[in-house]
């Protein structure tokens, strides 16, 4: 597996579950998420 | 996210959780705003959604939001991902624990308002993530 990018960027206002969601993608793509 | 230059970006992935039966609305005029893009870097878009916790609408062609944001927002994502939320009673205000805890009653789903109940299928998320870095 190949890293996706460096980082993912998420919208601030994301719920609780969908972030959880997103750092768990993050963390499997092997990016930093950050809130914008 | 307001002021997202999304053409500067290598991959595109967005997601989105259903709140009484709806996407955001800003969730269409994104992607109306972007389509050119996200077709062009081949995006991929999940949903979050607690009627994805029944085996039967836990796939993209079987999850009837899935099926209502295709044709409401005129895009079929590269990849498409539909995961079960989460209901967490304690955290909600009076009216949403409420209307929350009916619709639950009406589906069959948890109804104690004590609790906080994960549908997350953590597994399918590992999947969809490894196809989309593919």
């Amino acid at each position: 597996m190949h890293p996706m990018k460096e980082y993912l960027i998420v919208d601030s206002t994301t719920d609780g579950q969908t972030l959880k969601i997103y750092e768990k993608i993050a963390g499997i793509l092997n990016s930093k998420l950050i809130q914008k | 996210m307001k002021d997202l230059d999304i053409n500067h970006y290598e991959n595109i992935l967005i997601g989105a959780s259903i709140r009484y039966g709806k996407h955001k609305p800003e969730l269409y005029s994104f992607i109306k705003e972007n389509l050119y893009f996200l077709t062009k870097a081949k995006a991929a878009f999940f949903s979050v959604n607690v009627v994805a916790r029944k085996p039967e609408k836990n796939k993209p062609e079987t999850n009837p939001y899935i099926q209502k944001f295709l044709t409401l927002s005129n895009w079929t994502p590269f990849h498409i991902g539909v995961f079960a939320g989460k209901i967490d009673y304690p955290k909600y205000r009076f009216i949403d624990r409420f209307m929350i805890r009916l619709i639950m009653w009406i589906t069959n789903g948890p109804t104690d308002t004590k609790n906080t109940y994960e549908f997350t299928n953590w597994d399918a998320v590992n999947e969809f993530a490894k196809k989309i870095s593919m």
